[in-house]
């Protein structure tokens, strides 16, 4: 018998090794989905009707355009405004054919830019989408002529057609020609999008002649004093921020139907046109943050997962979609993206809701990504729950989301042991480095200068270094702040 | 039967009773099991677990290429491909999205494995192991591995090739990148090491090299000869050049000379061409280099990063891999 109880010791002894864990609770608020997206590309495709080339004008239409076209480049300038002029008032059943003169690269130079200028002062959606297809003709290795796409940047720039931003948006990804990307971003300056500061920045810096570097530097100084600002750096600053004072024009129904499209694109399978999607959107006006808001409730998890993606990217800008993210804090499928945009954007009121999802009653992916939002979102309030979580016991993902967010959170006064924590991940060049990197920056920027001011120097200096050389660069660096 | 062996056997019925609910209420509960880490795994399949970190999907995060070309992921849109939610999560077929947790894993047991209602595919059904595997056979299709792979046109690639075509030809990416261990007996599993581009041996045995004379002019050949796909597949970072250089009478080796290059370019490379060599195909190239009428060494090379540190003047033998190499005679 004695025998027999010692078995049975033995075996519940083995089956305890295999005791299954807890499962975590089903969240409870599963928010209920639709068709957004496609219904509102349908909606204001219907709204919009279709985009069709101009027909009809007189017998003698082609004779007569391409008359004007080879006299305005030739004749003095008064006789040319005429017929610049004249050129004009053929619009818009002229536009086929100056878009025929535009790709015909045996045209003499003079005549095509004509050609642009008419199409351009059109500025209709027709003549639009003309001088865009020529830009964007680029990717398709059609349009290698970068002049051309310099001068119809600079057309778009002159008309209303606000709903090329995006698009123009996803072409700075690619645009080769730093004339052409100078123009564009003045173009979308023009429409209160102020994305494109960061490539005249580079320009600034890198152009291929002085021209190009001085001819950036002049268009950052004339784009920040439009706006009231007397040097570039404080407007890019006011642009990420999310600065209200700046002004953030209406989207028209095109530039909406435009987003609409990027976002129903996000069902896409390629990750390409996705990638550009997020790209495109994170760079748009605050007002798009409205439309990505809505796309939250899609029935599709890719739509929704990209749409809190592109908020998150947004920043301080898409503060404004705060309580729709929220909205969607149990989603089941994109919750982990959503958590992190509430940081992202900046989401105060989320706090709370946040820190709940710390809790072993979720899951640990969801655990983690609240972690993330709690780090972006930066509250002090925040502390003492994520040095609890971030304690030794906790899994090794939830810890470290939460070291790294209780860093970000009040850098000042971070235990020395969750820095070092933190930077042991760093350091070993493999982990979450890029989520360390900032929070260890933090850490070391709050700092006294008068004793750490020359790591501060070597921090920022180790910026320009790629990921294999800046981390051991930066990770001696903290080691060494963090000796007594 | 007497008092004392009615007791002896209600005590044994007792303890047959205490034995199944021991032992027969963990097997239920392993329902309840989460599967955080690949690790996990490793407690059973420990062979599998040694393949698998071999493998370039265990250094999925971990790649220094791929943190340096991520800014170490800063650049999120990567981690969709490189630390996955399970594909069966997201639905074999559909593209793979980013997770919260155990990115150091890359793509492990669990991003390949895991159904979504927590049990294992596999290819066999049994509920009483913790990991309680299904029979999945789409955990073998090219689409289970096209969510990542075909993002840059593998899986379309093969498609494409004599290969993807039912009859005895057929090859799909398991039969070259997870042969059985065994191929006399199955039962014992596929490697899953997942040999591939960074395997010499494998890109060697992908393509051929030749090299003849057309009226003294040397006329280079390669083929693609066995990859089910492009040669070499990926976009951006896999190259493959074929240079020449001339040998002396005493010995003497000339400068090598770029003849072709054979990549597909990164997206923003606009402009540039997709010079890879279709699964099956033939490419030719004439060296016209007066130089070229002597004795050359004509070699097929392979880049895992596409630079040279010096473009204008490559060192192929320090900075990428010999494939083929064949001496042409005057």
């Amino acid at each position: 018998m004695k025998r027999l109880v010692l078995l049975l010791g033995l075996c519940a002894a083995c089956s305890e090794k295999q005791a299954p864990q807890a499962t975590p609770q089903a969240p409870v608020n599963v928010p209920a989905h639709r068709d957004v997206a496609q219904a509102a590309v349908a909606r204001l495709e219907k709204e919009l009707g279709a985009l069709v080339a101009p027909t009809g004008g007189d017998e003698d239409l082609p004779e007569h355009v391409a008359g004007l076209l080879e006299t305005i480049p030739a004749a003095d300038a008064g006789l040319a405004n005429v017929a610049r002029e004249e050129l004009f008032g053929l619009a818009p059943h002229s536009l086929p054919l100056l878009a025929a003169w535009l790709d015909d690269a045996e045209r003499p130079g003079g005549q095509r830019i004509a050609a642009i200028e008419a199409i351009g002062h059109a500025d209709t959606r027709w003549a639009g989408e003309m001088l865009l297809k020529r830009i964007e003709a680029m990717r398709e290795r059609k349009n290698d002529e970068g002049w051309v796409r310099a001068h119809c940047a600079w057309r778009l720039g002159q008309g209303t057609q606000d709903w090329t931003v995006p698009r123009m948006i996803r072409h700075l990804r690619y645009e080769t020609d730093h004339e052409t990307v100078i123009w564009m971003v003045r173009a979308l300056a023009k429409f209160g999008n102020l994305s494109g500061l960061d490539a005249l920045y580079v320009i600034r810096r890198d152009g291929k002649t002085q021209e190009l570097r001085d001819s950036a530097n002049l268009a950052l100084y004339e784009i920040a004093r439009e706006r009231g600002f007397e040097e570039p750096d404080a407007l890019s600053r006011a642009w990420h921020a999310g600065d209200e004072k700046l002004a953030d024009p209406e989207l028209s129904p095109a530039h909406q139907l435009e987003i609409w499209r990027v976002i129903a694109g996000f069902r896409e399978w390629q990750l390409r046109g996705v990638d550009d999607g997020r790209f495109t959107l994170a760079r748009e006006n605050r007002s798009a943050a409205k439309l990505l808001a809505e796309a939250l409730s899609d029935s599709d998890r890719y739509i929704r997962t990209h749409a809190a993606q592109s908020l998150e990217r947004m920043g301080h800008r898409a503060r404004s979609a705060g309580p729709a993210l929220l909205a969607q804090a149990d989603d089941p499928q994109a919750a982990i993206f959503v958590l992190e945009a509430l940081g992202g954007v900046g989401h105060e009121p989320a706090e709370a809701a946040l820190l709940a999802r710390l809790e072993p009653t979720y899951t640990l992916e969801v655990r983690t990504a609240a972690a993330r939002g709690l780090a972006s979102l930066g509250l002090k309030s925040s502390c003492p729950k994520l040095e609890a979580f971030a304690a030794e016991g906790n899994p090794r993902d939830l810890r470290f989301a939460c070291a790294c967010a209780r860093l970000r959170c009040s850098p000042a006064d971070a235990p020395a042991a969750l820095v070092r924590f933190v930077t042991d991940d760093y350091a070993s060049g493999i982990g979450e480095t890029a989520s360390s990197e900032v929070a260890l920056g933090a850490w070391l920027f709050a700092l006294d200068p008068a004793v750490h001011g020359e790591r501060h120097k070597a921090w920022t200096a180790a910026a320009s270094e790629g990921p294999t050389a800046r981390v051991p660069t930066r990770s001696a660096l903290l080691r060494a702040a963090l000796q007594p | 039967m007497n008092a004392r062996g009615l007791a002896g056997t209600v005590v044994l019925a007792l303890a047959g009773w205490a034995l199944f609910a021991i032992f027969h209420e963990p097997a239920r509960a392993h329902v309840a099991v989460q599967w955080e880490s690949s690790s996990q795994c490793a407690e059973c399949h420990k062979q599998v677990d040694d393949e698998w970190r071999q493998s370039w999907h265990a250094q999925a995060w971990n790649d220094e290429d791929a943190r340096r070309l991520s800014e170490n992921f800063s650049n999120t849109d990567c981690i969709d491909c490189h630390a996955p939610q399970p594909v069966f999560e997201t639905g074999i077929g559909n593209r793979p999205l980013a997770r919260s947790t155990r990115r150091g894993e890359g793509v492990d047991c669990i991003s390949c494995h895991q159904m979504k209602d927590g049990r294992m595919a596999g290819t066999l059904d049994n509920e009483s192991v913790a990991c309680r595997p299904t029979a999945q056979r789409e955990l073998t299709r090219p689409e289970a591995c096209g969510g990542c792979h075909n993002q840059h046109g593998t899986v379309d690639q093969w498609r494409a090739s004599r290969y993807a075509q039912p009859g005895p030809d057929f090859k799909d990416c398991i039969t070259c990148h997870m042969p059985y261990r065994d191929p006399a007996d199955p039962s014992k599993g596929r490697i899953h090491v997942m040999h591939g581009g960074h395997d010499l041996e494998l890109v060697r045995s992908a393509v051929t090299l030749k090299a003849t004379r057309d009226g003294g002019v040397p006329v280079v050949e390669v083929e693609n000869v066995a990859a089910g796909h492009n040669y070499p597949t990926d976009e951006r970072s896999r190259a493959s050049d074929i240079f020449w250089r001339t040998l002396g009478p005493d010995g003497s080796k000339g400068e090598w000379h770029k003849l072709y290059r054979f990549r597909n370019p990164y997206r923003f490379e606009v402009g540039e061409p997709n010079t890879e060599l279709p699964a099956g195909q033939k490419l030719t190239q004439r060296i016209e280099d007066a130089d070229a009428r002597g004795a050359i060494e004509v070699a097929l090379f392979y880049k895992l990063s596409p630079h040279y540190e010096v473009p204008e003047k490559p060192d192929p033998e320090r900075e990428a891999s010999l494939v083929h190499s064949v001496r042409l005679e005057p």
